[in-house]
């Protein structure tokens, strides 16, 4: 019931917009978000597209529990192919767009071609068009939001847009909404700026109808006060929480990789943004949740105006998306500066420009590893001295690169195409060319076998073997761990609610919550094997895309350079130990290529 | 004797010592006891640098000065 029944399909060559019925076979198979996304991409392209091409497909998919009452239902995903991978994209976000565009009564948006010049699709009710998008081309995020919402007289529109580095071509633009919240991974942005497709701006009055309303607000409820038992650490602290326990287990990545612990961590982890400084300063200023949620983990920020970023530029004065982790990592430890405003500062521009501040910051920590290596020169980043630990390096490479000025355009390039370019393609921490988050794997081992089977390549978001890593620091045991989680994972990320909650919900919980909101029986089995067939079919994108088993891997330096501290000291990956078990597990061929016999048991032949 | 504790994450608001005071012979598990901090909300301890696996905290026998650092689940995000 509270699928919406309907999809958009927008051509951008053409200019024909068309809604279309939803495909409740698919539906019911694929859930919702991420897994219905990767069904209709599946069937609407050639995986050997040109990422960059107008025969790519983006998809901007909703699960059938976005904008219900649910706690942390605003979810909404990106899928599409990925221009740093060749694989699989798939990046969700939270904020009120997704809500939004579930109530102007659509579950998918499915956008094809190439718009000749820029525009932006706007969904008010039940008028939706393309309006020309030439004055806001070369607008930062910021600026096409208000810009929107004032040319339409709507301060109701929700936005997701580009900022200026998906327009040209960032390897790992994102998609951001509501200003500061973005589907960040994965280059999804560089597709939509492929495309020249500016932003989308929606408005919908038409709610969301659950099965069984009484039973629904039953459920949701008691799933409330489950949550509120196991979430309130997030709550006060964010993600940013994880920062001294990576430090202490010696799992910190550190200097492009390096080292697995950093001196500086406590000046940048949950502890620093709450501590009132000298001058009565504190950086944290108050949290947020997003549409529905009951944990809110955001993070709302401010720099003191002092500080050399913003002194002289007012128009930073202002409170802003703070550092959750995996930015206070990415503009930290990895690459060495301990400067809680110059993160916080970098974490703007991310969001401004629209950047994934992971892979920006593992980038830059490369190129600083190039630089101290005298591999690259003052000559070549446009005289900046680009050594670990300095926070001007950091601000003024994120504003080069999302403006793609001078060593901003190697930047923007990734870093497997900037590594290779220079001849070092060792120095990069990517999985299938995507860089990996705040978590080293010769700490954590099962992270490393997700790292390295990741459907959208290097990524921690896609499993969960915290537990199992946490309790052995082996590759013992790992595998499978690590394939139930990607299943679990791709179930959870379809329906519509955010993987934080998976803390305190297991299948069952999910199941409940789904079983009163949706038609149709919905189990804890059910939910499972969906989430299998998903991960298969993201996987089967990827074999035709023309990616083996030789992508699954990781770097030499996590692999053969043993951790020099903390309490895997000594230890590297066994991802040889952990890989033919995995594909064993999964029901694939020592060639990583899923049998008959598991095609058939998922309805994927 | 007396063991130095040091706590991540949100165990902060759990337990602010900095050391506990514990018979002799005692063990990881008892240790945790003492500092009221509940099993479940602990993703590992280590001793002096060194994991202590779940399945060990009953057998791990602290010794005078040991340093245990109690760190919080992790979560992803």
């Amino acid at each position: 019931m509270s699928w919406q029944g309907k999809i958009l399909r927008v051509n951008l060559t053409s200019g024909d917009i068309s809604p279309e019925p939803l495909n409740m076979e698919w539906a019911n198979d694929y859930i919702g978000e991420r897994g219905l996304g990767t069904k209709y991409l599946w069937e609407n392209m050639d995986p050997k597209a040109d990422p960059m091409g107008p025969d790519n497909v983006l998809i901007f998919a909703t699960g059938p529990l976005t904008g219900t009452g649910a706690s942390t239902s605003g979810r909404y995903a990106v899928i599409t192919k990925g221009p740093l991978t060749g694989a699989i994209a798939c990046s969700n976000s939270g904020g009120k767009f997704g809500a939004e565009l579930k109530f102007a009564g659509f579950d998918l948006l499915l956008v094809e071609g190439r718009s000749e010049k820029p525009v932006y699709l706007l969904i008010e009710g039940d008028e939706i068009s393309l309006q020309k998008a030439d004055k806001l081309w070369g607008k930062t995020v910021w600026e096409t939001d208000e810009w929107i919402k004032k040319t339409h007289h709507n301060p109701l529109l929700k936005i997701a847009t580009i900022g200026v580095a998906g327009e040209r071509g960032v390897r790992y633009a994102s998609v951001v909404n509501d200003l500061h919240r973005a589907a960040g991974r994965s280059g999804v942005g560089t597709v939509m700026g492929s495309k020249n497709l500016k932003a989308i701006a929606v408005r919908g009055t038409q709610g969301v109808k659950v099965k069984d309303p009484k039973r629904f607000m039953a459920v949701t409820d008691e799933m409330k006060n489950l949550l509120a038992k196991h979430t309130g650490g997030l709550t006060k602290y964010g993600t940013n929480a994880m920062m001294d326990t990576m430090q202490e287990f010696g799992g910190l990545p550190t200097r492009n990789f390096k080292e697995v612990q950093f001196e500086g961590y406590d000046k940048v982890d949950a502890k620093a943004m709450l501590k009132t400084d000298e001058t009565g300063h504190t950086n944290l200023l108050t949290n947020k949740a997003c549409f529905g949620c009951t944990i809110a983990c955001g993070r709302i920020a401010h720099i003191r105006k002092d500080h050399f970023t913003i002194q002289n530029r007012k128009e930073y004065w202002h409170a802003s998306g703070g550092l959750e982790y995996e930015t206070a990592f990415a503009f930290g430890p990895v690459i060495g500066v301990d400067d809680i405003d110059a993160c916080t500062f970098a974490g703007y521009l991310m969001n401004e420009h629209g950047m994934d501040p992971i892979s920006f910051g593992v980038t830059l920590a490369a190129a600083m590893e190039l630089y101290e290596m005298g591999v690259i020169t003052k000559e070549d980043t446009d005289g900046v001295e680009l050594t670990f630990g300095n926070p001007e390096a950091l601000t003024i490479m994120a504003e080069k690169t999302g403006k793609q000025e001078g060593f901003g355009e190697i930047l923007g390039l990734g870093s497997k195409l900037m590594c290779e370019k220079y001849g070092h393609p060792e120095l990069s921490m990517t999985v299938k060319g995507q860089e990996f988050a705040g978590y080293d794997s010769r700490a954590l081992q099962g992270m490393g076998l997700g790292y390295a089977t990741g459907n959208r390549g290097a990524c921690h978001l896609k499993h969960d073997t915290f537990e199992a890593d946490m309790d052995d620091q082996t590759g013992a045991g790992k595998a499978e761990p690590c394939k139930t989680s990607q299943d679990w994972t791709a179930a959870v990320d379809s329906s519509g609610l955010c993987m934080f909650t998976m803390g305190a919900w297991g299948a069952p919980e999910f199941a409940a919550q789904l079983d009163a909101d949706t038609e149709g029986e919905w189990t804890a089995e059910r939910l499972t094997h969906c989430g299998e067939r998903i991960w298969n079919l993201e996987r089967m994108f990827n074999l035709a895309a023309g990616l083996t088993k030789a992508d699954d891997t990781l770097p030499p330096r996590l692999l053969n350079d043993p951790a020099p501290s903390g309490t895997a000291k000594g230890k590297v990956n066994e991802l040889d130990r952990m890989l033919p078990e995995y594909y064993d597990l999964r029901g694939w061929s020592e060639d990583g290529v899923p049998t008959e016999d598991t095609l058939g048991r998922l309805g994927l032949r | 004797m007396r063991v130095g504790v040091k706590v991540t994450g949100h165990l902060i608001d759990l337990c602010s010592a900095t050391h506990v005071d514990l018979d002799e012979g005692a063990c990881v598990d008892a240790a945790l006891g003492a500092l009221g901090i509940p099993p479940a909300q602990v993703g590992l301890v280590s001793v002096n640098g060194e994991a202590v696996p779940k399945a060990k905290r009953a057998e791990m026998v602290l010794r005078e000065s040991d340093e245990m650092v109690v760190m919080a689940p992790l979560t992803g995000g």
